[in-house]
């Protein structure tokens, strides 16, 4: 936003350099430096702009330039190339920003740069902050600027006090979104902004657009303060943009930032001697309380709701307090506060509105009446303190089932204060002495040992370790078959054997040790064979014996076929009955 | 108050034996009450003499304890007091004058105590050699599931979970006969003493000329590790040891003499 205020500004001042503020150094080789403001003259808040030309060449310039009391910030820069007669010059222009928070004349020192072997350096030039009331606060000389409207200068503190802020652009229609303002000040709660009006006045014969939005605020110190300057911020229609020639409908917008005047106000202390039920409320306020019931036990609670009405402060007001301190006879709890805004009919500035207090009682004793309560509020208009009082209420307070006879109690009439409770602490044994003996006739037991190893345990446990051995034994057992049967492999007959004799040509100790094996097969499937046969087969069997254990025959060599031919028919022979 | 003891473990042995009284519960009651007549009189040595003939006869009642200890307390003997109302205590847990007057010397003699942890208490409520019993019970089950695993050929396909069971089963029966040991030797009713004579120091070793530990007020309470002769090496609240003499400490539980 800054950048393009000063950018509007800078073709003014291109046109018409060296204002009235202006300061250089200008060489006769071209070289120079000139700074100048805009505006020597700047109200608090508002942002003034500096600019520094330097003729002849360009040379870095510091972001801030440190002057107490202002804040001074590069904002941006712009070059220009002259050619005149054929000669060729650069002039480049540097922009500040500025604002100052404290009216008084400030001294821009000499901003000093080399251009070239020379140094040059600004002039120093004078600024002056001042505060602009609400009477200044009206400039028509500029496009756009905002305004601060107090309605009192001197008030009260929790007083309420209606202000408004108001931006003004200049032309017709041109404010299209209003952002929200910023009022800040340790000592005053401002109320937030809700309504904007939007209007329109001619001012110095031009016309500027403006939204008003209207609030109010209270303070919270005595003493004289200065309030603002606010910031406020409008979108407004930009009238330089290109819009297609579609007229407004695609219209750009851009943000115009504004700081208003500033107003110095005076906040008096609430007057001494305030009544003990003032609970903070300022302003003018009517009290209503109503009761929850009007038949109760003792302690039962009522709950009491205290409608305050009016126009004032609201937020620094407490509950209505008992007239008189009923100790002993009620037992109150802290009250629950509820604002209610929307009875407001005066907008955001108005100050009407009504606080809902609602408060827990308890009898402790019979009474006939709910005593009055109090409230007391101090009327700035009247610059005094009322006082508000609710009437007596009717109750009837039976007696609780705890208690078959409540005491009566007369509620103390005539203001008497009776003293506050106080916190009683629990009692703690003394211990002075043991407890006497008992004298009840004793229930006598007799003595034992502690049987800790009961029989049945280790009959349990004798149980669970047969169960246990036995799964285990079986277990083994069966492990060791298994293991037995996969060792020796499958039992074959002695049909089955046959097929497995190797045939001519294997290595003969192969061939006799599977002869052998089936001849022993055929003796176990043939335990009666008759003597001629078992002659042939023992022969044979000498022979797989000489050639398998004898170490006479070589028996690494292989079988010869006539040795199968001698063997194989015998065998296959012995196979039928 | 704390109760070192294993209050279920004393009740089950007291259940278990009270059809064996060996005097009358007439001459009992008798010798009861003329005990507590003569206290009433303020003859507390009297009282005392005849509470201990009913203690003698192997009876035993929280009330007998209870006044035993009121007696003590009146005869001077404070650390006899809180042993009774410890006895007293074991038998009736809780009981409010107990534990009323165990505060009371407990604010008076400022004896020492053992803390009491929350799992002491929780074992103390369970009844005895419950944690034997589980322990067994658990150790079992998961040997059976171990065994089943790999003996029976049926449950091969099943093996994965027998086995997670197994272990499970062993590591939980592991634990519980840990905690059966645990409580067996730091809670165990037999463990504790009380010092109950006036004086009493602790002592770096079995020697009179020994240096002290830390003075033990009567009523302090004592864990007893080893026997030594006519001392005691005892645990002392406030993770110290040292050792006592043993006439000078008694025995919470059982309660001597007893009549054989």
């Amino acid at each position: 936003m800054l950048q393009q205020l000063t950018r509007l500004f800078l073709i003014a001042l291109l046109l018409f350099p060296a204002g009235g503020t202006a300061s250089a150094q200008q060489a006769e080789n071209g070289f120079g430096i000139s700074i100048n403001a805009l505006s020597s003259r700047v109200a608090i808040g508002e942002i003034g702009t500096l600019i520094v030309k330097i003729s002849g060449g360009d040379s870095r310039l510091p972001e801030s330039l440190d002057v107490p009391g202002l804040e001074i910030e590069h904002s941006g820069q712009q070059s220009r190339i002259n050619i005149i007669n054929g000669a060729r010059t650069i002039e480049m222009t540097h922009f500040y920003r500025f604002r100052g928070d404290t009216p008084g004349n400030y001294t821009i020192p000499p901003i000093e740069i080399g251009l070239g072997t020379e140094t040059f350096a600004t002039k120093p030039l004078e600024i002056t902050i001042y505060e602009r009331d609400q009477d200044e606060a009206i400039d028509a000389t500029k496009p756009y600027f905002g305004k601060f409207e107090l309605s009192k200068e001197e008030f009260y503190v929790n007083e309420i006090v209606p202000l408004t802020l108001t931006s003004f652009v200049q032309g017709r229609n041109r404010i299209q979104d209003v952002l929200p303002p910023k009022l800040e000040h340790e000592s005053f709660i401002v109320k937030s902004f809700r309504d904007v009006q939007t209007d329109g006045a001619d001012l110095g014969n031009t016309y500027y657009s403006s939204a008003s939005m209207p609030s109010n605020l209270f303070a919270l110190k005595a003493g004289e303060h200065r309030l603002g300057p606010a910031t406020l911020g409008v979108r407004v229609a930009d009238s330089s943009g290109s819009s297609f020639g579609f007229g407004g409908f695609f219209s750009r917008t851009v943000t115009r930032e504004m700081a208003t005047n500033t107003v110095n106000v005076t906040v008096k202390p609430l007057p001494n001697g305030a009544p003990p039920s003032f609970t903070g409320g300022v302003g003018k306020f009517d009290l209503v309380a109503n009761a929850s019931t009007n038949e109760v036990s003792i302690g039962d609670p009522i709950s009491m709701e205290f409608v305050v009405a009016g126009e004032g402060n609201f937020q620094t007001m407490s509950a209505p307090v008992f007239k008189v301190l009923p100790t002993g006879i009620w037992k109150s709890y802290e009250a629950s506060k509820t604002m209610d805004e929307s009875a407001s009919t005066g907008g955001s500035s108005s100050s009407v509105g009504r606080a809902v207090f609602s408060q827990v009682i308890i009898p402790e004793a019979k009474v006939d009446t709910i005593p009055p309560f109090e409230l007391t509020y101090f009327d700035p208009a009247r610059e005094e303190y009322i006082t508000l009082e609710t009437p007596e209420i009717p109750i009837t307070v039976s007696a609780d089932s705890h208690n078959e006879a409540p005491t009566t109690i007369a509620y103390p009439a005539g203001g008497n204060e009776a003293a506050p409770l106080e916190t009683a602490s629990k009692p703690i044994a003394q211990f002075d002495d043991v407890l006497h003996i008992r004298t009840t006739t004793p229930r006598w037991m007799a003595s034992t040992d502690l049987e800790k190893n009961p029989i049945w345990f280790y009959l349990l446990q004798t149980l669970l370790s047969a169960g246990f051995f036995t799964i285990l034994g079986a277990g083994i057992v069966r492990w060791f078959r298994e293991r037995e049967v996969t060792r020796e492999g499958p039992v074959l007959s002695y049909r089955q054997s046959l097929k497995r004799i190797p045939k001519e040509g294997a290595p003969k100790r192969e061939f006799y040790h599977a002869v052998a094996t089936s001849i022993k097969l055929w003796e176990a499937e043939h335990p009666d064979a008759p003597a001629p046969v078992l002659e042939i087969v023992n022969r044979i069997n000498d022979r797989c014996d000489t050639v398998l254990y004898s170490g006479t025959s070589k028996s690494d060599g292989p079988v010869s076929a006539h040795d199968v031919s001698e063997v194989l028919p015998i065998l296959q022979k012995l196979t039928r009955k | 108050m704390k109760t070192p003891f294993s209050i279920a473990q004393i009740l089950v042995t007291l259940a278990v034996s009270a059809a064996s009284l060996t005097i009358g519960a007439e001459d009992s009651n008798e010798l009861f009450t003329s005990a507590n007549t003569a206290f009433e009189s303020g003859d507390y040595g009297k009282a005392a003499r005849n509470y201990e003939r009913l203690v003698e006869d192997g009876l035993i009642s929280s009330t007998l304890y209870y006044n035993l200890g009121t007696t003590a307390f009146r005869l001077e003997k404070p650390g006899e007091a809180v042993l009774w109302y410890r006895r007293a205590g074991l038998i009736e847990s809780g009981a409010p004058e107990v534990t009323q007057n165990l505060e009371y010397l407990r604010t008076k003699l400022g004896f020492l105590e053992f803390a009491e942890t929350d799992l002491d208490r929780f074992l103390r409520t369970l009844p005895p050699e419950t944690g034997r019993w589980i322990g067994s019970v658990l150790l079992w089950g998961g040997a059976f599931a171990l065994a089943a695993t790999f003996c029976i050929p049926r449950l091969r396909k099943q093996r994965t979970a027998f086995l997670t069971l197994g272990i499970i089963l062993v590591v939980s029966g592991y634990a519980a006969l840990r905690l059966n040991q645990y409580t067996g030797e730091q809670l165990a009713p037999e463990n504790f003493a009380t010092v109950t004579s006036a004086n009493t120091k602790a002592l770096t070793a079995p020697a009179p000329g020994a240096k002290t530990v830390i003075d033990l007020p009567p009523g302090s309470e004592v864990r007893i590790i080893q026997a030594s002769g006519p001392w005691r090496y005892v645990d002392i609240p406030g993770e110290l040891r040292g050792w006592v003499r043993a006439e000078e400490i008694t025995p919470v539980w059982p309660v001597p003499p007893q009549k054989s």
